[in-house]
């Protein structure tokens, strides 16, 4: 690109000085060095700011100027040195470099003359594709392959050097005088290392800290330095030996470094380190590439631990980090270890990483905890492991869980405050151990949980109310307040049939055991569920073997609802706020009824339910529904549709109509014998946002009988009703229900003359033929004029009618009731063999 | 500098104080706002704000412009790790972004210069960006071009600098 730029450009170049003139003066190059630097330094790397010398005089040696030079994403080695001996200034602040480099040699030409020239910080990334160290292993040792020489840095700083493990020489002279910092990362150590004599004072006498981290050929590291503050070494592979005598020192991490499966050589650590303030050591391992089988009665993991712990023993720390192992198969030949540990130091905070291959860890934490009752924090990592065989709980003759005496034995923890819990996945073992934590930490505060990645949602959330279980209530309510309270302790009835109880809002806890051998029928009204996830245990079929007829209205903190049941007939679930999920598994039921449940306003969530009942032939879910996320399984049977009410007019993506017609839609091909819709208005309809929403509802299925409720707030329902009439001309049977809700009496006054409730008109002048209606009931019947007029276009559409019903509301004055009956003289019934009847309810006789 | 920046906008957030550009025009702005330039910050530590700030080198239009991005901005130092700001940190971002790019060269170029002169490091940050994100990618003939950079080398001189830094050059 540029070179033929080049050409071209200077065959332009006459013209565009003219016309540069013209579009105005050079002022980017008229502001002052400093400024143009830093509009170089941001202009993506060294390479693009280095080719702004060409554009003239004034940008000629800008490039110079800058106080850092960065190779990034990346520069070959010879462009480097040429740039490092371009770049005018004698030191260098600051050079980043990302290499692409297999072999040693592209380093090596620019590696030198960086360490004359910097006296900042040099950051290399080797970007080429890493070795696998392993495989190099036979590579180690042949003195005749290249090398990297790692020159002496007389005056930088800082170095971090990610080598990609190319092999790395370290120089046997010269004195890194101002380094501070030293970070090696994927380094393959050449030769006979010495390393750590050259990081040792002598020569490195500013160094502060040092990591070094995934090394081979490190097998001894001593270091003798008077100015170390922190030392990382992390899978330095094959460490045989580490010795640090470092006066100053006050961080010491070391992890993963003697753990090494192919180096099976006896760890020795001696570590002088007076100021020591922070000491990790993580001695993790890899079951899937480590065998313990053999080394188990000689654990030199557990030495290591040990030795480290009793020279601490008299201290006073503020952390100890402690990681406990299991083997991942069976225990019974090996010997229970944790009682060699007799001591521990005293500690402020606790972090325990398990490596517990699915084994109970109670046991082994409350040996732990027992040496250090003072502690006030305590965070436990269980660190799972990716072999599958690892993750299945272990066999239930397993002697992990012992020695029993964790679960009986008191411990008083009465400074622990605060657990984390990392890593949790709700076994048995876990949920135990979470359950003595609590009875041990009698002024624990905060209690943290997190769950393993893998654990689904769905069990997290069962697994939450599970351990809210746990958690002792007079420490739950303080954490959630609301839960204040006594609680109902429903007992198991182990004899009773029938067991229907209205709770006023009382807590409840669902018993945990126990079998409901005779009951069949369980009706709960107004209940707060105290364990909310024991009811879909409680009522299935284990423990509730007979149950037939479930019914739950009206309950708070049921958020999950699981029912397995192989005799359920019939569930109704009613205004279950807050449910998030629902599952049932029950090859006899006829009917279910879920009512009012997700689709409660507070909380509005994703309806979320799994239904698998082949036989059921009613279903009323007049609640959301989304078919991505509510599942039904075979419904061949179902005869029976009850679905949400739709909005006759509203706003146009009003939620519960599209609950509605995704629930036809679903069933828009099963022949049903009877639908119940219901159709809702809200008492103004005059204002400009609400449209006529009843144009959307385009099918339904194919049905023998209607029930149509229509809450009509006084308006004229006839648009609606034909619009519903209109898609299913093959109905025999209609029932409709006007009003029957509504207690509000300015919802029962007539509707504004100026309403546009009787929109579109079509309702009174097209033909509707409802060949086969015979049986029309209307309920809740006040004899408005809208409720006379579309009784009036009825006969006119039902053409043979044999039987009409009006039930009168129960409110309607007896006077207004003649008046009716009068009005309906005015009817002109077209023939007259139908039986017509009228019917008052009344609440109470006069 | 931010710690300076958010105590003054603590100490001294509700005093205010006039800015008063080459051209004359004035500007009242509070001390909160005004501090997060540098060179106002310091001048408010060493009381000398009483009379005004006279500012030489800014154009009265390119200090109203400095105005708002400092009106705009004011209180970041003291949100800083506030969550909630988040999102609205994220419209500034938005706007800034919008605005560099609204800018006419010889604006932008007056802005990075006002931006130096006050001491107002993001907005210097964020104009010399500009210009950079305007520069890379491109031919030097490019870059001639957009900035009317006139090319004062000869032919066989541009030629020796390229050679001289071939190691840019080649691709």
């Amino acid at each position: 690109m540029e070179d033929g730029d080049g050409e071209k450009g200077a065959a332009k170049r006459t013209k565009l000085s003219a016309a540069a003139a013209a579009a105005g003066e050079d002022r980017l190059s008229a502001l002052p060095d400093d400024l143009l630097v830093q509009v170089l330094l941001r202009i993506g790397g060294t390479t693009a700011a280095a080719r702004t010398s060409v554009l003239s005089r004034r940008w000629r040696s800008l490039w110079c100027l800058l106080p850092e030079l960065d190779f990034v994403p990346e520069a070959d080695g010879g462009s480097i040195r040429a740039a490092l001996a371009a770049y005018e200034p004698p030191s260098l602040r600051h050079l980043l470099v990302a290499a692409q480099d297999a072999a040693p040699h592209g380093m090596a030409e620019w590696l030198p003359v960086a360490a004359r020239r910097l006296a900042g910080d040099l950051l290399l990334f080797n970007m080429a594709p890493k070795r696998d160290a392993k495989d190099d292993d036979d590579e180690e040792g042949k003195d005749g392959s290249p090398f990297l020489e790692l020159p002496c840095f007389g005056s930088a700083t800082k170095l971090s050097l990610d080598l990609g493990f190319l092999p790395l020489a370290v120089p046997v002279s010269g004195v890194f005088a101002r380094l501070t910092d030293l970070s090696l990362d994927s380094v393959r150590f050449h030769g006979p290392c010495e390393f750590g004599d050259a990081a040792s004072s002598r020569r490195f006498p500013s160094l502060k800290n040092l990591n070094i981290r995934n090394t081979q050929g490190l097998s001894n590291f001593i270091i003798h330095s008077d100015s170390l503050l922190q030392l990382d070494l992390r899978s330095v592979r094959g460490l045989k030996q580490l010795n640090v005598v470092a006066p100053a020192l006050q961080v010491l991490s070391v992890f993963f470094c003697f753990a090494d499966t192919q180096a099976r050589s006896q760890p020795v650590a001696d570590i002088a380190a007076p100021q020591l303030e922070t000491l990790q050591w993580e001695d993790a391992f890899d079951p899937s590439s480590v065998e313990f089988g053999e080394m188990a009665k000689d654990f030199k993991n557990n030495r290591d631990c040990l030795r480290l712990l009793k020279r601490f023993r008299r201290d006073a720390i503020s952390r100890l980090t402690l990681t406990l192992a299991f083997l991942p198969k069976d225990l019974r030949y090996f010997e229970y270890l944790m009682e060699n540990m007799t001591m521990l130091p005293d500690i402020v905070s606790l972090n325990l990483n398990v490596l517990a291959n699915a084994h109970a860890i109670g046991p082994s934490l409350f040996h732990v905890l027992r040496m250090c009752t003072s502690v006030r924090r305590l965070k436990l990592v269980t660190h799972i492991s990716l072999d599958l065989e690892a993750q299945a709980v272990c066999s239930s003759d397993c002697v992990c869980d012992l020695p029993p005496n964790w679960k009986t034995e008191e411990l008083l923890l009465k400074f622990l405050h605060e657990v984390e819990i990392n890593n949790f996945r709700g076994t048995g073992h876990e949920i135990a151990l979470v359950k003595r934590l609590f009875s041990w930490a009698v002024v624990l505060k905060d209690m943290t949980i997190n769950f393993y990645h893998s654990v689904p949602e769905s069990t997290a959330k069962e697994l939450i109310e599970r351990l809210l279980n746990v958690v002792p209530k007079t420490k739950r309510d303080e954490g959630e307040g609301a839960a204040a309270g006594e609680v109902l302790e429903l007992p198991c009835f182990a004899s009773a049939a029938n067991l229907a109880l209205d709770l006023g809002f009382i807590a409840v806890a669902m018993p945990r055991s126990g079998v409901f051998s005779r009951l069949t029928l369980l009706s709960l009204d107004n209940v707060r569920f105290h364990r909310p996830c024991d009811l879909g245990d409680a009522v299935s079929s284990p423990r509730s073997p007979f149950l037939k007829r479930l019914t739950i209205q009206n309950a708070h903190g049921l958020s999950n609802l699981s029912i397995h049941s192989e005799s359920l007939l019939q569930i109704r679930l009613g205004g279950l706020k807050g449910l998030k999920q629902l599952n049932v598994v029950a090859p006899a039921l006829g009917a279910l009824y879920v009512i009012s449940c997700f689709s409660d306003p507070l909380a509005m969530s994703q309806p979320v339910a799994d239904i698998s009942a082949p036989q059921l032939e009613t279903l009323h879910w007049e609640d959301a529904f989304d078919p991505s996320s509510v599942r039904f399984g075979n419904m061949a049977n179902v005869k029976c549709l009850g679905t949400h009410f739709y909005l006759a007019f509203g706003q146009e993506d009003f939620g519960h109509n599209g609950d509605c017609l995704r629930l036809l839609q679903r069933f828009q091909f099963d022949a049903l014998d009877r639908l119940s819709l219901t159709l809702a208005y809200m008492s103004e309809l005059n204002d400009l946002e609400n449209e006529y929403l009843m144009e959307e509802m385009t099918m339904l299925p194919d049905i023998m009988f209607l029930g149509l409720t229509v809450l009509a707030s006084g308006h004229a329902i006839g648009p609606s009703v034909f619009h519903v009439l209109r898609m299913s001309t093959s109905i025999r049977r209609l029932e409709l229900a006007t009003d029957i809700y509504s207690s509000n009496p300015q919802a029962r006054a007539a509707c504004s003359s100026s309403c546009t409730c009787d929109l579109p008109p079509n309702w009174k002048t097209e033909e509707l033929k409802l060949a086969f209606l015979h049986e029309v009931e209307i309920n809740n019947f006040r004899g408005t004029e809208h409720q006379i007029a579309l009784v009036k276009q009825l006969f006119g559409w039902a053409a043979m009618l044999k039987d009409m019903t009006i039930n009168f509301c129960h409110s309607i004055t007896e006077s207004m009731a003649r008046k009716a009956r009068n009005t309906h003289e005015f009817l002109h019934l077209p023939t007259n063999d139908i039986r017509f009847c009228m019917f008052q309810r009344t609440n109470a006789p006069h | 500098m931010a710690a300076a920046a958010a105590e003054a906008t603590i100490d001294g957030g509700g005093k205010m104080i006039i800015l008063i550009s080459a051209d004359g025009k004035r500007f009242e702005v509070t001390e909160a706002v005004a501090s997060q330039s540098q060179l106002i910050s310091n001048m408010i530590e060493d009381d000398c704000t009483e009379n005004g700030v006279r500012l030489p080198n800014v154009d009265g239009d390119i200090l109203t412009m400095v105005v708002d991005y400092c009106n705009m901005h004011a209180g970041d130092a003291a949100a800083d790790g506030d969550t909630t700001k988040a999102s609205s940190t994220e419209e500034l971002k938005k706007f800034d972004a919008e605005l560099v790019q609204a800018l006419e060269n010889p604006v932008l170029f007056k802005l990075i210069l006002a931006a130096n002169f006050l001491n107002i490091k993001s907005l210097l940050d964020m104009t010399c960006q500009r210009v950079a994100d305007m520069m890379s990618g491109k031919t030097p003939e490019q870059m001639r071009e957009t900035f009317s950079i006139e090319n004062d080398f000869t032919p066989e001189e541009e030629a020796a600098i390229r050679q001289e830094n071939a190691w840019a050059f080649d691709d």
